[in-house]
């Protein structure tokens, strides 16, 4: 028994000793330092909307609307297809592309960077007394615009790709434990949060900036994105109003007179009043990669300048176009190559032709909206056109035919952006709802080729072909005939959306597996 | 194997005790549970050269507090005290310039007591504060009792600051403002109140009154036009017994200065005295304008737009005002209850004193704690700068001085200043003229000798201005 307490007591004491010699154990305390005034003055709150426009491009180079976007937007669909050297452009391309296709998932990472500057610099904005340090309310406001403005922008492309994605509104300082694996909301949700930003931005966003605050968003611009969601959503009223508000805005198409289209894709040419929204870039030696993009480099075809062609376009294309179309100048139609041939389209796609060995005839054409001309390499300095007056023109024709059939009004605008261009103007005698959608599709076609509209233009058109049933009505008319092997094509493939990155359900515990199912093969 | 059961049954309850004890008792918890200092965040606040914050997160309720040291010295400095929190924030509050400092966290809970892994910070240079301080001379006899002192004074040019200097001259704190600071004044609560107004109003007058505590933050802060304060202030101010801010005014009055060869109408430029509780609501005002006859002065059309130019006011401790006009080279006595002038002292005045004691656009005037009225008679008539310690009797309105301190001609200043007595048997000086601060014996002999790049308007000693090591129960 005498035992028992002796053992006891050891044990007590042992306990006691054991955890008392923990106490003097590691110190593991953290140890940090900032500075007090630092991100609370206006021009902290500038600093943040400019970190907010440079994740447009996401470190330059390829990055987001710098490039991998319109990989996503254009090689899926009928005019751009690819060569043979890129395996991740290839499946985009040939519709062969899964969950674990690198630019899908560099897409989604640049666009959920971007909304995270977005409300990071929402949050710091908010926080700086703008009246009380030297500054205005209104500017406050002008930079709140600013970043609402790009999350708008940054959840447009997300829900365009994705249809339903994470909606995150918030600065990281305010996540919940929720918030570090967020749920998807639905698109119709997401777009609703778009509105509110987009509304909030075309108040408070000023007509013009001074002359050296380039590229930075308008009231223009977010009337011009509201016009857009609202066309993606079949608003037709809406849109068509929110268009008429862009117009007379001091926006106009570049007349023949300075040289129409074709000049203001010039690299010589930097600002234009029909741009409403571009990307600026640099084209510095060592830009690349920080703050250039390389649509100049990938555009052209080496024998032309020494560009990678990494954006060919079918000659189908290029048979399209009236001979005496002014856009058809913007495609490498016939072009002296580097080693003294001369590059044709064949007669039968509507170019010049010829035989060898003064003539080869050209199997792609380039597109030469983003020449590669003063351009370092890859440092490339091209305007990205993200939104231009002619879109706002064709959209509330596009609107008003949906709503009403063929009238004067949406013919006199289509007529604008042709006649621009050197083309006679259509006559409203001559079409029906029906045609007309069809006119201003082909003629959107156009119009826009490579810059980052087509796959939308499709579904939306499908969609209005179809009364809403068959969204990929005109994708699979347009798409499939030009498919290596037309057997890739699924019925049971969604491609109106694509898959959730791997990485993005790997990290994210919200999403199952299964979440890609009908995204892909 | 009933034995065996026995056993396990014995440990089993021993450890429960044990555990038992350890949640029950704060001591023993403490040794399952040991206090810890989990984060320490040093923040820089760029808009102050010499002031540093950080912020201390501790695992329980606890005391903090930090104590610093810069390289190469044996003292330790200590921080404010942060009580019974699990978050401290606490201020580094005393640096000089371009230094490098160490630090450590103490928490202390009860017995327990943890320190914190050290950690540097560095001060920067102060360009906002131009005008240096340079000790010229210390008598080595005080040497050891200086090491402790901390003066304020103040820069009156734009951008002004509140500056305390340590005995070196050295500047351990500041607080800068774009606006002149006019005058200073270091409170019981160790806080620092002064007038802040712009370099081109005269008379060290100014448009707001700010109270600033030692971690840089403003506790109080009164505004020209907003709230009670619709007069400038200017010289002087101060709290009383009961927390309520005297100040001196800018007033003026229309009076019939035809028999002077003036108006019918004429506005005559004057000083009061305004009294704010501590809501900054107005308690009290009075204008010398009502009790002084500008036809009595035959100078006062020359004189109408700052009529005797009131420099110094003090609250008595039976709670009249005791007001300095430089101009009458005379100081009155306010009745705080009616506003009627009680006496006139000084040249002119009511009490009668020989020439030596007369003194002329005196500064500072004051009761010391023996209630004896002591100024600095700047000597404007005599070219010789003095401190004068007088004895009043008010009752029969006898005077006498006790003592003079007779500065050496190089140190006569025409405008501004102060004579404060200081540690019993000393004065101390500001002395704006020759751009000196000093410390001399009764006899008149310098102790201390700093000269000042600027013009300083007045200098005190700030009592419990450094933080000792604080005593936790």
């Amino acid at each position: 028994m005498k035992n028992i307490f002796k053992i006891a007591a050891l044990l007590c004491c042992i306990g006691i000793l054991s955890v008392a010699s923990c106490k003097k154990g590691l110190k593991d305390e953290t140890f940090s330092v900032y500075d007090e005034s630092k991100l609370t003055n206006p021009e902290n709150g500038n600093q943040a909307v400019i970190g907010a426009y440079a994740a447009l491009k996401d470190n330059g180079g390829y990055g987001y609307y710098a490039g991998y976007l319109y990989w996503l937007y254009e090689y899926p669909v009928d005019v751009v297809t690819t060569t043979i050297t890129s395996r991740q452009g290839i499946q985009l391309d040939q519709l062969t592309y899964d969950a674990s296709n690198s630019v899908i998932n560099d897409v989604w990472v640049s666009i959920f960077k971007m909304i995270s500057r977005t409300n990071e610099a929402e949050e710091l904005i908010n926080n700086i007394d703008y009246a009380g340090k030297g500054s205005t309310d209104k500017i406050k406001q002008q930079y709140l615009g600013e970043v609402r403005f790009l999350r708008a922008l940054a959840y447009y492309d997300a829900t365009s790709l994705w249809g339903d994605v994470p909606l995150i509104l918030k600065s990281s300082s305010h996540f919940t434990a929720a918030d570090q694996n967020p749920k998807l909301v639905a698109k119709a949700d997401v777009e609703a949060a778009m509105i509110a930003d987009l509304e909030f931005a075309a108040a408070n966003l000023p007509d013009s900036y001074p002359a050296n605050e380039v590229a930075r968003a308008t009231n223009g611009a977010a009337k011009g994105l509201l016009t857009r969601l609202y066309m993606r959503r079949g608003e037709w009223q809406k849109a068509a109003d929110e268009a008429s508000l862009v117009m007379n805005k001091g926006y106009d198409l570049r007349t023949k007179a300075e040289g129409g289209l074709a000049s203001m894709f010039n690299t010589n040419n930097r600002s234009d009043n029909e741009f409403i929204f571009v990307l600026k870039s640099s084209n510095e030696a060592g830009a690349y990669g920080i703050n250039s993009n390389s649509f100049g480099i990938n555009s052209t075809p080496w024998d032309l300048n020494r560009g990678y062609g990494n954006f060919p376009i079918h000659l189908d294309f290029y048979a399209l176009f009236d001979k005496t179309d002014d856009r058809r100048n913007l495609l490498t139609g016939s072009y002296k190559t580097l080693y003294g041939q001369t590059m044709n389209v064949p007669v039968e796609y509507g170019g010049e032709g010829g035989s060898p060995p003064d003539v080869v005839l050209a199997k792609y054409v380039y597109n030469l909206k983003y020449p590669h001309v003063n351009n370092y390499n890859y440092a490339g300095f091209n305007n990205v056109t993200i939104l231009r007056y002619a879109d706002i023109l064709m959209m509330r024709a596009e609107a008003l035919n949906e709503l009403s059939g063929p009238t004067q009004a949406s013919i006199d605008l289509i007529n604008q952006v042709r006649e621009r261009s050197n083309l006679t103007g259509l006559h409203l005698a001559d079409y029906t709802k029906e045609t007309l959608r069809n006119a201003i599709f082909d003629e959107r076609n156009k119009e826009f080729f490579m810059e980052g509209r087509r796959r939308e233009d499709l579904i939306r058109w499908g969609k209005s072909a179809s009364n809403g049933t068959t969204p990929l009505l005109k994708f699979r008319e347009k798409v499939v005939p030009l498919l290596r092997d037309a057997n890739t094509y699924s019925t049971a493939v969604d491609y109106t959306v694509f898959p959730y990155p791997q990485n993005e359900i790997q990290s994210n515990t919200s999403l199952t597996a299964d979440v890609n199912k009908g995204r892909v093969k | 194997m009933r034995r065996k059961y026995k056993v396990i049954l014995s440990i089993a309850t021993s450890l429960l005790l044990v555990a038992i004890l350890l949640f029950q008792n704060d001591t023993f918890s403490g040794l399952i549970f040991p206090l810890k200092i989990k984060t320490v965040q040093l923040v820089n606040l760029p808009a102050n050269r010499l002031r540093f914050k950080v912020m201390v997160t501790t695992n329980q309720k606890s005391s903090a507090y930090l104590k610093y040291w810069s390289r190469n010295s044996k003292d330790t400095l200590y921080s404010d005290l942060s009580k019974d929190s699990l978050h401290h924030t606490l201020n580094v509050m005393c640096t000089v310039a371009k230094t490098d400092y160490t630090f450590e966290v103490i928490a202390v809970k009860g017995k327990d007591y943890v320190s914190s892994n050290p950690y540097h910070f560095e001060t920067k240079p102060i360009y906002q504060a131009t005008p240096y301080f340079d000790l010229v001379s210390i008598d080595p006899s005080i040497e050891k009792e200086m090491k402790g002192m901390y003066f304020l004074t103040q820069i009156l040019t734009q951008p002004g600051s509140m500056v305390i200097i340590n005995y070196k001259g050295d500047i351990v704190w500041y607080e800068p403002f774009k606006k002149g600071v006019k005058v200073t004044n270091w409170t019981p609560q160790h806080t620092i109140l002064s007038i802040i107004g712009a370099e081109k109003i005269p008379s060290s007058g100014g448009d707001e009154i700010v109270e600033t505590n030692l971690a840089g933050k403003q506790v109080l802060h009164l505004q020209l036009g907003k709230g009670d304060m619709d007069k400038m202030v200017h010289h002087e101010v101060r709290y009383d017994n009961e927390g309520n801010i005297y100040a001196l005014t800018f007033d003026k009055k229309v009076f019939d200065l035809t028999k002077a060869k003036g108006l019918p109408r004429d506005t005559v430029h004057g000083d009061g005295i305004v009294v704010f509780n501590k809501a900054g609501h107005k308690i009290w005002e009075w204008s010398m304008l009502d009790h002084l006859d500008p036809l009595g002065d035959p100078l006062i059309l020359k004189h109408k737009k700052d009529w005797v130019h009131a420099n110094s006011l003090f609250k008595d401790t039976d709670g009249n005002f005791l007001i300095s006009y430089r101009d009458l080279n005379q100081v009155w006595k306010v009745d705080y209850k009616t506003g009627k002038v009680l006496w006139k002292f000084g040249e002119g005045g009511d009490f009668p004193l020989k020439d030596n004691e007369l003194f002329y656009a005196q500064h500072a005037v004051h009761f010391d704690d023996a209630h004896h009225l002591i100024m600095l008679d700047n000597g404007t008539k005599t070219g010789i700068t003095r401190q004068i310690t007088f004895k009043i009797d008010a009752l029969n309105k006898r005077a006498k001085a006790i003592s003079m301190i007779t500065l050496p001609k190089a140190y006569f200043t025409t405008a501004k200043g102060n004579a404060y007595g200081i540690d019993g048997n000393k004065m101390l000086f500001c002395l704006t003229d020759p751009r000196a601060f000093l410390i001399t014996d009764k006899s008149g002999k310098i102790l201390w000798n700093i000269q000042v790049g600027g013009d300083p308007y007045r200098l005190e000693e700030a009592p419990g201005f450094l933080f000792k090591k604080p005593i936790i129960k």
